[in-house]
């Protein structure tokens, strides 16, 4: 199938595409912080902010605009002993990763960029880009705090891409392709025992368990918020940074959860699809009614890490660190073992 | 142990360098002399009718002319009895000293740094009296000596207190107290504590001329000598300050200038 | 509190101090490998500390080699302001240095005065003095729940523990006027009697705060990555408990059943039964525990104060200046963080000759270093929330 952006001229679908994604980007890193902000809030016997609104709609719709309009009127502090140029780009090399594994990931029937047949493979090593962007932060902050939260966030990071990798690893070969368009299609054929249509989630769920931990750690989420502890190294690499840059890194952080949580709506719940084995109408109809599945799929899972934020102390980091290499790896590993024989065994 | 039987067992270990004991509302006092302080307090930790473990606090008194007493309690959580063991340091007001417990009991090592602070009794083989725990660093004088004065109350009486006099109509106007250093006002609150310590301790000698006066006439002297010098000192402060803005980018200085006569009006109340 | 430059200590080392200084750097190892040990200044401002306390901390990697904490930022002369202040003026003034546990602190400095003058305060006053003392000690420890819950990454429990704080506080206002510093106390009894349906109001809230207490112990103890971050961490020997000084549920955790509650009885406490929980290692987990289990233990004296109030005056006869007569004494009370107590001197005059105040976070905070010797730096945060302690009740 084709992408629905898909137009005559080059140039004017590649800028559609462009514009798309990052639109979305934007808007649903709102609306995930605004989820967040109300959700948190009542789980914490408040109401979360009230006051900022769009128009006539109160109830705190507005806060991140507000939030985002007064990060961009702050003054643009550099530190005198920072490396300016290091400082001043660390934040879009943490950013910019995570905006291009949107062009892989669909959303519905024919709504995404590109499908590319290495899509996951793409995914999974974009996302491992922003922990240079991390260690770029926090050396050239100048700060000794920032340096040890970037060397927390390092370390963490590449003992997380592991679990994560692996888990996709797993998916990938049951599926037998890296296509996530393709992936999506297979999850939707899969038979149970030969008789009951499940997705990935079902005969995968430790692939499940794993990759929703590695995505809470690479993106920094508590309870793997050690890096970014702000009682221990107040704010870790992000300390020195103020306004827009500050904004960038909070915004890698929303957007990298809708990222991750539609990476695993597609790797393991069943992509666009309302329940296992369903057939969508062609054409419009069934483009929407895909998305609008993916987006609910995609709310709930953040919801879940917004749950586990408010409820989990953090871990330290050499408890983290025993967790992802004596217990996720190798449950990882065990797992992708069992599914090979399983697909080998099973028709 | 009854307090009595306390100081008993003191008296037979040390005699004759037990000075004094007395038992205070139930807990035993007992006043040793400096030298065998240390091995009172040993005794008070080790012995096992009276095993005071427990290092409560310690603080300075001033005597006055005596000098400085330095009590500490101990307390024993098994026996449930409290000791004070109490000694003056030798040295009088000038140089008081006295041998450091830290060597029994590690809960001594800050209260003696704040005794020093405080009182400046200088406690011998203390691994650390400075840096100063509880005041600025570079602070001058002893805080919780009796000739330390509390400067806010020479600058102006507890609101409500009867008027007495003219010492107390030149304390509550600052317009006489002029000689310019109402122009060069800067922030004096802020070093009032440190130059009023200061000047207390070359007053001392003037104490005594005051007191031939009378002791209200002694009060508007010390009082009118605390702002003057408190005063000199402002000034000498700000003229240290402007000539270091003047080295660096003087930005400062036309701020510091539009200031000063605005702050007639709060050191009435510093 | 000017910053100001590195002094010798007498022992040779070096404390810095003024920013832009030069680090101090112990370099080890040899060739290649060399690593330097970082010098660290954790504080004075920082989200963790409490307040404006600083931990000067020499770290290898992220372990701590040596920690040295600098205290005195909110040094405000307390002792000194106490020699110019008569008996009633003082009650004010020492709210004020262990502000979480405001009553417990006016409650010591009366019955110092109380004692000296041989008053007899009137039995409801007692009784009354005594549910408020137990009132705030839940605040306090309400506070410090939700403090190290924040400090270790558990954001919720800090709102749920106001929440909490929030009632108690509305209560203790409709009696005292006050949500933090009371100044309810005077010497000879209280300032005025309970308010109509203060009572009843506490009866009600006493069940609530065990209820949510049994929230908190499901929320924080039960939770398996809290007790990995606080287990074993910071383990405190009695013997050194007692060497310093160390008091209230740091000393408790490690065994130590140490109360003035229990000991010297002061107001009620001698006709109520005082639960004093005692744990065993001594670790923060303990700590923490002590703390919950102490609200518990707290309620429990509320309600036998609530059924044994007696009608009757609130306040003794005093004279309108009051003068302690010539002499000394030293009154220890059971505040929530700790030992609390008072070293009364008075030359007969209505201002005290010299009022040392002994404060249990002062000998509290003494005992940090020796906790942090060797730990990693996640596990300081998780120490210094679980060693209460505030710091303008370190400074005075």
């Amino acid at each position: 199938m084709e992408s629905i952006f898909t137009f005559d001229s080059l140039l004017f679908t590649v800028l559609v595409k462009v514009l798309v994604i990052v639109a979305f980007f934007f808007v649903a890193a709102l609306v995930v912080g605004y989820l967040e902000h109300k959700v948190m809030g009542h789980m914490q016997d408040r109401t979360g902010p009230m006051e900022a609104g769009l128009g006539p709609v109160k109830h705190g719709v507005g806060q991140l605009v507000a939030d985002g309009a007064k990060f961009l009127q702050k003054e643009d502090i550099i530190p005198r002993s920072a490396d300016p140029w290091v400082f001043a780009l660390a934040p879009g090399v943490a950013l910019v990763p995570t905006l291009t594994i949107l062009v892989v990931i669909p959303f519905g029937p024919g709504v995404w960029a590109e499908n590319l047949d290495l899509g996951l493979f793409f995914a999974l090593a974009a996302s491992g880009v922003t922990v240079i962007g991390v260690l770029m932060a926090g050396w050239a902050s100048a700060n000794k705090f920032s340096l040890m939260g970037a060397i927390r966030d390092a370390a963490q990071l590449i003992a997380y891409e592991l679990p994560l990798v692996l888990a996709g690893a797993a998916v990938a070969l049951q599926a037998g392709t890296l296509s996530l368009v393709g992936i999506v299609e297979r999850q939707n054929e899969l038979l149970l025992f030969g008789a009951v249509p499940v997705w990935y989630g079902i005969p995968q769920f430790v692939g499940l368990g794993l990759f929703f931990v590695a995505a809470m750690a690479e993106l920094n989420r508590p309870p793997f918020d050690m890096p970014i502890a702000d009682s221990e190294i107040i704010a870790g690499h992000m300390t020195e940074y103020t306004g827009l840059r500050f904004a960038f890194f909070l915004l890698s952080e929303y957007a990298g959860m809708v990222v991750l949580s539609a990476l695993a709506t597609v790797l393991f719940l069943g992509g666009w699809y309302p329940w296992p084995g369903a057939e969508l109408p062609d054409g419009p109809l069934g483009a929407v009614i895909g998305t609008v599945v993916t987006l609910a799929k995609i709310i709930i899972l953040t919801l879940l890490m917004t749950w586990a934020r408010a409820t989990f102390p953090r871990l330290r980091e050499d408890q983290l660190q025993t967790m992802a290499w004596t217990i996720l790896i190798p449950l990882a590993l065990a797992q992708i073992v069992v599914i090979a024989i399983v697909i080998v065994v099973l028709p | 142990m009854s307090p009595d039987d306390i100081a008993d067992l003191f008296v037979d270990r040390f005699g004759a360098q037990v000075i004094d004991h007395h038992d205070v509302y139930g807990k035993a006092t007992i006043t040793v002399a400096p030298e065998v302080l240390v091995d009172a307090a040993r005794v008070c930790k080790e012995s096992p009718e009276l095993a005071c473990t427990f290092f409560d606090f310690m603080t300075g008194v001033d005597l006055g002319d005596e000098g400085f007493a330095v009590l500490t309690h101990l307390y024993s959580p098994e026996h449930r009895h409290h000791v004070h063991l109490r000694a003056v340091a030798r040295g009088g007001r000038e140089d008081p000293r006295l041998p450091t417990l830290t060597g029994v009991y590690r809960g001594a090592n800050w209260q003696e740094r704040e005794v020093w602070d405080m009182f400046g009794v200088v406690f011998e083989g203390h691994p650390g009296l400075a840096p100063r725990i509880l005041t600025v660093e570079n602070f001058e004088g002893w805080p919780l000596r009796k000739d330390f004065a509390l400067t806010s109350r020479l600058a102006k009486p507890w609101p409500g207190e009867p008027q007495k006099s003219s010492e107390s109509k030149t304390g509550g106007s600052k317009g006489g107290d002029g000689t310019g250093a109402a122009a060069t006002g800067g922030a004096a609150a802020s070093s009032g504590a440190a130059p009023a310590g200061d000047q207390q301790q070359g007053e001392r000698a003037d104490d005594a001329q005051g007191a031939e006066h009378g002791a209200e006439q002694a009060e508007s002297d010390r009082v009118a000598k605390a702002k003057a010098k408190a005063a000199e000192m402002r000034r000498k402060k700000q003229a240290e300050r402007e000539a270091q803005q003047a080295q660096q980018d003087g930005q400062g200085q036309q701020d510091q200038q539009d200031d000063a006569p605005g702050d007639q009006g709060e050191e009435g109340s510093s | 509190m000017s910053e100001t430059l590195a002094s010798e200590t007498s022992a040779g080392g070096v404390l810095p101090g003024a920013p832009g200084e030069a680090l101090q750097v112990e370099v080890r190892g040899e060739g290649e490998l060399q690593t330097q040990d970082m010098n660290l200044n954790v504080g004075p401002q920082h989200p963790a500390t409490h307040g404006v306390l600083r931990v000067v901390i020499d770290v290898d990697g992220e372990r701590i080699v040596g920690a040295q904490p600098v205290v005195g930022y909110m040094h405000r002369a307390f002792e000194k302001l106490a020699e110019h202040r008569d008996y009633r003026q003082i009650i004010a003034l020492v709210n004020r240095h262990d502000w979480l546990s405001a009553f417990c602190n006016e409650v010591g400095v009366a019955l110092a005065v109380e004692r000296m003058m041989e008053l007899e305060v009137p039995e409801r006053a007692q009784w009354i003095r005594t549910m408020m003392c137990e009132w705030n000690r839940i605040m306090n420890h309400l506070m410090f729940v939700s403090s190290f819950g924040l400090e270790l990454g558990a954001i919720t429990p800090m709102f749920y523990a106001f929440r909490e704080r929030e009632d108690i506080q509305h209560l203790m206002e409709s009696a005292t006027g006050g949500r933090l510093h009371f100044t309810y106390t005077r010497v000879g009894g209280l300032k005025d009697d309970l308010p109509l349906g203060f009572l009843k109001a506490s009866e009600e809230l006493v069940p609530v705060v065990r209820r949510r207490n049994q929230e908190y112990r499901d929320l924080l103890l039960g939770n398996e990555i809290f007790r990995a971050r606080t287990k074993g961490i910071g383990a405190l020997e009695p013997e050194v408990a007692l060497d310093y000084g160390v008091s209230g549920p740091s000393l408790h955790a490690t065994g130590v059943a140490e109360d003035s509650r229990v000991t010297e009885p002061y107001l009620k406490y001698d006709e109520v039964d005082v639960a004093v929980p005692v744990a065993r290692n001594g670790d923060s987990y303990d700590r923490f525990q002590v703390l919950l289990d102490r609200i518990d233990a707290s309620c429990d004296i509320i309600e036998q104060c609530l059924a044994n109030l007696p009608p009757g005056p609130i306040s003794a006869k005093v004279p309108k200046q009051i003068k302690a007569p010539e002499g000394a004494i030293y009154v220890r009370t059971e505040n929530p963080l700790g030992q609390g107590g008072y070293y009364l001197i008075s030359d007969g005059g209505k201002q005290p000759y010299r009022m040392r105040m002994r404060t249990p976070s002062f000998n509290n905070v003494q005992m940090i270093p020796h906790l942090l010797q060797g730990e990693l730096l996640s596990d300081m945060v998780a120490i210094m929330g679980s060693v209460y302690f505030v710091v303008g009740d370190v400074d005075r």
